[in-house]
């Protein structure tokens, strides 16, 4: 009897830890991100992950934030790359979330700004920026409207009564901007940064936000692999250890230098600011 | 039917070869067709890829020089290039990117990916697509880039990027004669293959990238993106997830489903890596698919990808359902065409193996047959046939009868060919005689009758049949029925079991049986009750066992007579060796018997004192001195003469003297004893032997005590008569050897020495005298000598026939002119040669000499044959015959009549087979042969009936005395009369007087030689005594 139960055992712990060793997760990258950047920049990095943990990964692409969200909740993403105000809504709308890790910035740092960009070739004068449209990038983005409303605040602007609207993608917010669609964007600084040989200005970034976060649902992803994927990730620290840049080599800018625990308490500053600051899901151009 | 093993070979070779021919002209015709087929297909393709990558080019021609060859774009551009700062350039490519976007923009939503512009250093400097990239250099993989920065030419090429591959049609960009570097508009393959199926919806079209195009330039974390393709290792396939929104929309279940059949099997991986277009086919759900690879070549002319055009290819299927659909007819064809010919095959050899079959009987036939046409000629004739008629096919075919062969019949005349032909004879059945062109005869059996032919007469038919062999075999017959019939001997036939079956009149005469009274009664009815069984036994187990059996049997007469009967017995046997009947030669020889019992007796006994002979004597004597040689005894041979017994015949008469002989004979036996041996020689002279066990002196009391009865008076008639003996004694053994005839006259000698020593005593051989005597015979040495210097010399003795006087020929005799002791006779030297090869020369010298006097005499017209005696040693040479004709064809003039050979009995006696060939032989040379000295030797009648001799010599000793001795006359008579039984010719030698010729003549003898006639003469003596004796010759023909 005790031997049946043993090779019962046994079995199910074998048949699930090959359901486990062998399970698929689903990840969904940044909802702006075109997917050919998602493929160049991501995939190496779930790729690692799948050669050091066995575990695999189906990139799972969102049209927004809300979109994010809503499949988050529905439990059809399993891990996802957010920002620190997405991570504030989804949490504060489904707790069931749990920063593994966040990426560091090229300095190493965990945190990040936003900027508020201008094209170099069409400069904006001091009383001008009333008249100026704004590129955001999604209502949940941290950069889009939370952090372009506190940077036009510097400047005595109100992000609610100019013309402004979401095109998504921060590369979008660069190039509308670069294009000339908008005189204003707001994005991730480091973003911007790679659009300065097209002539993209900073004219203003924000103070540091934690970084981009590989962020679990814990419903569907089991506390092993959390934990599993977490410590593979902490484990690549390139700026640290210069012997594991080849690791990351092929991974995103956004993610090749190293990763650090975050917590919940880190996002305090932005749920403090997101509380200040009502954020509009729409456009509003005349 | 079946066929012979070699046409069904053949026939299914043809037919593979056929088969073979047929497949490949309809393979060949398919292909072809397939290939046209293909042809247009890929020039379709082809057509469509041209155009689809002809019209982006002209779009993005269109596009740059109404667009981006604007003065303002290139200002821009220029702007940027030579822009000191890095915000003066960054502004500049941001006013640049402004200024493009909008057509940028509407284009990308219509299939153009990507716009970039290269500086003239070969570096990116703006992209549309991806523009947060840029500085990176495009020479090292960008062939078209640096074509264009370097030739200032346009470039069209198909290469892989950074993520993906796309067509690159590439500008130069100059303003103001500075060259600006270029600009680049690339299209994915998603908006070519979009365009080809636009073209040609029939058609699905993939790419197939080269993993070494490919690898090298995308950036590796795009790998992910492309698929190793299932058809050949080396090509990838790009994004078939589609994960990138323009990536090539990727194979359909069906293509799949195509490329898994294709699935790198040698013939794709094989056509892939020609870098050529290439048509596949594969077969899905029951449709045929093509699969054309288009090569896609780079700057270098080198193949980097290939476009696939996947389309049903319904023609190709009916191409190939028309190969299949066209060639299984065509075998069906074939294969009827096969059976026909195999049926044709088996039809003429079964035609040609009922004609082999029918000429097999024909040529088998061992009867000849023939066929003539209606012109008589030969228009078939079998081997047999041609065999009876002497001729060659060839030779008969075609040619007339009549001028070939010529008939003779005793009863109906052959008909002519026409004759048959005409059918005037239906059928002709005969016996005839052919006669050959050779000449050659034969006796036929002919049947002979018209051939008709679908009811006309189309020639005739002649069957033949030899019965010459049949004719011969009669003709045997008859003559056995002749001969069993007239046979002088009785002829018994009889069956196995001794039944008789046939006798003939011979038979009876001698039996008394006639056929009816012996037919199916065994030959035992003629039993003389002489014979035991034991002797019938004897005779039959030979007969079963050896197949004859041959000897004399007493028999009786149907009257009781008993008779000797002379039987040769043959079994005859068939193939088997199985008995069929016997055979039996019988005749009377109950006479001859006596005869010979009586001529045995006469040879061997005196029948006056009814003593043994001078013959019987010798024969004594040399088996008693070998009796003594044994026992180492001695023996004494008496020679005993009458004194004085010629008065006694004189007076009293021969009847008188014979019977004194007689007493006196009775008288030596009485007084010598039982045991001693006493022969009477001839006339009053006597021989006894005496065995001697004690001293000589016992013997001659002995001879002492016989002088003196010998003395004693005889009665005779009342008278009384008294004689007296001489004898001579010899003794044996000897200090040398000496032989029987030695003896008898060493004690002959003696008996004269004692005559003439007074008579009335006897007188004993001195042997030391005659040593002395002796001495005067030459060595053989000498003789040698003799025969080398030609001292031997022939004389020659007549031969005359006393009826007509004639001579008949002449005797040769040799005689040795000794140069010291002048002529000696034969008796002087013959001896010393006996069985010495120095005898046969001598016999040589003889013929040889002999025949060449014969050749002279010739010359001389006088026409004699001589005789020869030849010695045994030479009769019984091999090459004897051989050496007779090399000896006759000396003389030219001579023939095998001329020459007579004389032999003594004991000559013959020695191989008697041997001999008997060399007469046999010797008479096929005409060369005759005489028995001489017959009544001397001992012969049986069955050699001499055998014996091939022309004459017989009757020896002169009993020629001699015949006129006294009345024995020697009984003698002389039976060798006549047996001469006569056997037919042979007699001469009589030793005729000393003319009342011996007288009386031979009586006695029915015709020829002679003899001293009285003539003593033996010199050859050069002849002619002369020849005209003296035809003066007056004897003649007793009166």
């Amino acid at each position: 009897m005790i031997k049946r139960t043993l090779s019962l055992l046994l079995l199910f712990g074998l048949f699930s830890a090959e359901m486990v060793l062998s399970a698929t997760y689903r990840f969904a990258p940044l909802p702006m991100q075109d997917p050919e950047r998602v493929v160049r920049e991501i995939q190496p990095m779930l790729q690692y992950l799948t050669d050091q943990t066995g575990l695999s990964f189906q990139i799972v692409y969102t049209e927004s934030y809300q979109d994010l969200i809503d499949r988050f909740q529905a439990g059809e993403v399993d891990l996802t790359y957010l920002g620190p105000l997405p991570y504030v809504e989804l949490s504060s709308r489904y707790p069931h979330v749990d920063p593994l890790v966040v990426f560091r910035e090229p300095d190493g740092e965990a945190l990040y700004t936003c900027a508020l960009v201008t094209f170099a070739g069409a400069p904006i004068a001091q009383g001008a920026w009333s008249q100026q449209t704004f590129a955001l990038t999604q209502p949940l983005s941290t950069c889009g409207f939370l952090a372009t409303s506190h940077l036009l605040e510097r400047l005595g602007v109100s992000l609610g009564e100019m013309e402004y609207c979401y095109v998504n993608r921060h590369d979008e917010v660069a190039l509308s901007v670069i294009r000339g669609d908008f005189s204003v964007g707001g994005l991730k600084t480091q973003i911007a940064r790679n659009y300065v040989h097209l002539g993209l200005e900073v004219v203003e970034q924000t103070d540091y936000f934690p970084g981009f976060a590989l962020v679990a649902n814990t419903t569907t992803l089991s506390v092993e692999h959390q934990r599993l994927i977490q410590e593979t990730l902490l484990a690549v620290q390139p700026i640290d250890q210069p012997e594991q840049a080849a690791i990351v080599a092929g991974w995103g800018p956004s993610l090749r230098y190293g990763t650090a625990i975050v917590m919940d308490e880190n996002y305090a500053p932005v749920r403090a600011l997101r509380s200040e600051t009502p954020i509009p899901m729409e456009c509003q151009q005349p | 039917m079946i066929i012979r093993r070699n046409s069904a070979l053949i026939v299914i070779f043809l037919f593979l070869v056929a088969q073979g021919l047929l497949t490949a002209y309809l393979y060949q015709s398919w292909q072809g067709k397939q290939g046209v087929h293909e042809q247009r297909q890929v020039q379709s393709v082809q057509t469509a890829y041209q155009a689809a990558i002809k019209s982006f080019q002209l779009a993005t021609e269109v596009y740059v020089d109404e667009v981006v060859r604007q003065p303002e774009i290139l200002q821009l551009f220029q702007t940027g290039l030579i822009a000191t700062s890095e915000p003066e350039q960054a502004i500049a490519r941001g006013q640049l990117y402004r200024a493009l976007w909008p057509s940028y923009q509407a284009l990308s939503t219509n299939s153009l990916r990507q716009i970039q512009f290269h500086q003239p250093d070969g570096r990116s400097y703006l992209r549309f697509f991806q523009p947060e990239a840029w500085g990176d250099d495009l020479l090292a993989f960008r062939p078209s880039v640096r074509q264009v920065l370097e030739t200032r030419e346009p470039v069209a090429a198909f290469e892989a990027g950074l993520s993906l591959t796309g067509f690159r049609y590439v500008y130069p960009l100059d303003w103001e004669d500075q060259a600006l570097g270029s600009v680049e508009l690339s299209v994915p393959f998603r908006a070519v293959q979009t365009l080809m199926r636009e073209l040609d919806p029939s058609q699905d079209y993939h790419l197939y990238l080269k993993r070494s195009m490919v690898e090298p330039v995308v950036n590796p974390n795009f790998f992910v993106l492309y698929r190793e393709s299932c058809l050949h290792p080396d090509y990838l396939l790009e994004d078939p997830g589609l994960e990138l929104p323009d990536s090539p929309l990727p194979p359909s279940v069906q293509v799949q489903g195509i490329n898994q059949q294709l699935n790198a099997t040698p013939p794709v991986i094989a056509a892939m890596e020609t870098g050529q277009t290439h048509t596949l086919f594969a077969q899905i759900e029951g449709q045929t698919w093509s699969v054309i690879l288009l090569p896609i070549k780079d700057l270098r002319g080198q193949t980097v990808a290939y476009v696939a055009a996947y389309g049903k290819d319904a023609f190709a299927a009916a191409l190939r359902h028309d190969f299949f659909v066209n060639l299984l007819f065509g075998t069906a064809l074939l294969v009827a065409i096969l059976l026909l010919v195999y049926r044709l095959l088996a039809s003429r050899e079964a035609l040609v193996a009922e004609k082999d079959y029918q000429h097999a009987i024909t040529d088998s036939m061992a009867e000849g047959l023939y066929a003539l046409d209606r012109q008589g000629r030969f228009s078939f004739v079998n081997p047999s046939a041609l065999s009876l008629l002497g001729l060659l096919e060839h030779q008969v075919l075609g040619q007339p009868e009549n001028t070939l062969l010529e008939w003779q019949t005793t009863s109906d005349t052959v008909p002519e060919p026409l004759d048959r032909l005409s059918g005037a004879v239906r059928v002709y059945q005969g016996e005839a005689r052919l006669l050959r062109s050779d000449g050659e005869q034969l006796d036929v059996e002919v049947t002979s009758r018209p051939l008709y032919k679908n009811g006309a007469t189309t020639g005739s038919v002649t069957l033949l049949r030899d019965i010459s062999e049949r004719k011969r075999t009669e003709e045997r017959l008859l003559l056995a029925a002749s001969v069993f019939s007239s046979a002088q001997e009785g002829i018994i036939i009889t069956r196995p079991d001794a039944s008789i079956l046939m006798v003939n009149d011979a038979f009876t005469q001698i039996t008394g049986y006639s056929f009816g009274e012996v037919e199916e009664r065994n030959p035992s009815l003629l039993q003389s009750g002489r014979h035991d069984r034991e002797f019938y036994i004897q005779m039959w187990r030979q007969l079963v066992s050896d197949g004859w059996w041959k000897g004399e049997i007493w028999n009786r007469t149907k009257e009781g007579r008993v008779y000797l009967q002379s039987s040769t017995i043959t079994a005859v046997t068939n193939a088997q060796g199985q008995t069929l009947h016997y055979v039996g030669l019988v005749s009377d020889i109950t006479q001859l018997k006596q005869h010979q019992q009586e001529l045995e007796y006469l040879a061997h006994y005196d029948p006056l004192t009814h003593l043994p002979n001078r013959v019987l004597l010798h024969q004594r004597l040399v088996e008693i001195m070998q009796q003594v040689q044994a026992q180492g005894t001695r023996l004494l041979v008496g020679y005993l003469d009458l004194d004085d017994f010629k008065e006694v015949n004189d007076v009293s008469g021969h009847e008188t003297g014979d019977l004194l002989l007689k007493s006196m004979g009775s008288r030596l036996q009485f007084v010598l004893g039982q045991d001693a041996l006493i022969a009477r020689l001839g006339g009053d002279e006597f021989a006894f032997i005496l065995q001697q066990q004690d001293a000589l002196e016992t013997s001659l009391d002995q001879v002492k005590i016989l002088l003196e009865e010998t003395a004693k008076p005889f009665l005779v008639h009342g008278r009384r008569f008294k004689v007296s003996a001489s004898v001579g004694l010899s003794i044996y053994p000897q200090s040398t050897e000496v032989d029987a005839d030695q003896l008898m006259r060493q004690a002959d000698q003696a008996m004269y020495q004692a005559k003439q020593a007074g008579k009335n005593r006897y007188q004993i051989f001195d042997t030391e005298l005659d040593h002395q005597m002796r001495g005067q015979y030459e060595t053989l040495s000498r003789l040698t000598e003799a025969l080398e210097n030609n001292e031997f010399r022939l004389f020659y003795q007549p031969k005359v026939n006393l009826m007509t006087g004639d001579v008949v020929g002449v005797e040769a005799l040799i005689r040795w002119q000794h140069p010291d002791r002048g002529l000696l006779p034969p008796a002087f030297f013959l001896s010393v040669m006996d069985q010495h090869p120095l005898e046969v020369q001598v016999s040589h010298w003889v013929i040889r000499n002999a025949l060449k006097q014969v050749a002279e005499w010739k010359k001389a017209d006088i026409h004699l044959p001589v005789s020869v005696n030849i010695c045994a040693q030479h009769l019984q040479q091999p090459d004897f015959v051989a050496q007779i004709e090399h000896h006759l064809a000396e003389q030219e003039s001579l023939c095998g009549t001329d020459l007579e050979l004389e032999i003594l009995e004991s000559s013959v006696l020695g191989d008697i087979h041997h001999a008997f060939k060399v007469i046999n032989d010797c008479r096929r040379l005409q060369v005759s042969f005489a028995l001489d000295d017959f009544g001397t030797g001992y012969s049986s009648l069955a050699y001499l009936k055998r014996l091939p001799a022309d004459v017989i010599k009757i020896d002169q000793s009993f020629v001699r005395d015949m006129l006294d001795d009345s024995d020697d006359l009984a003698i002389l008579q039976g060798v006549m009369g047996l001469a006569r039984a056997f037919e042979r010719e007699v001469i009589a030698e030793g005729v000393e007087t003319y009342q011996h010729a007288a009386l031979l003549t009586q006695l029915g003898c015709r020829l002679a030689q003899g001293y009285g006639i003539a003593r033996p003469m010199p050859a050069e003596d002849l002619p002369a005594w020849l005209t003296s004796w035809q003066v007056s010759p004897w003649r007793f023909n009166d």
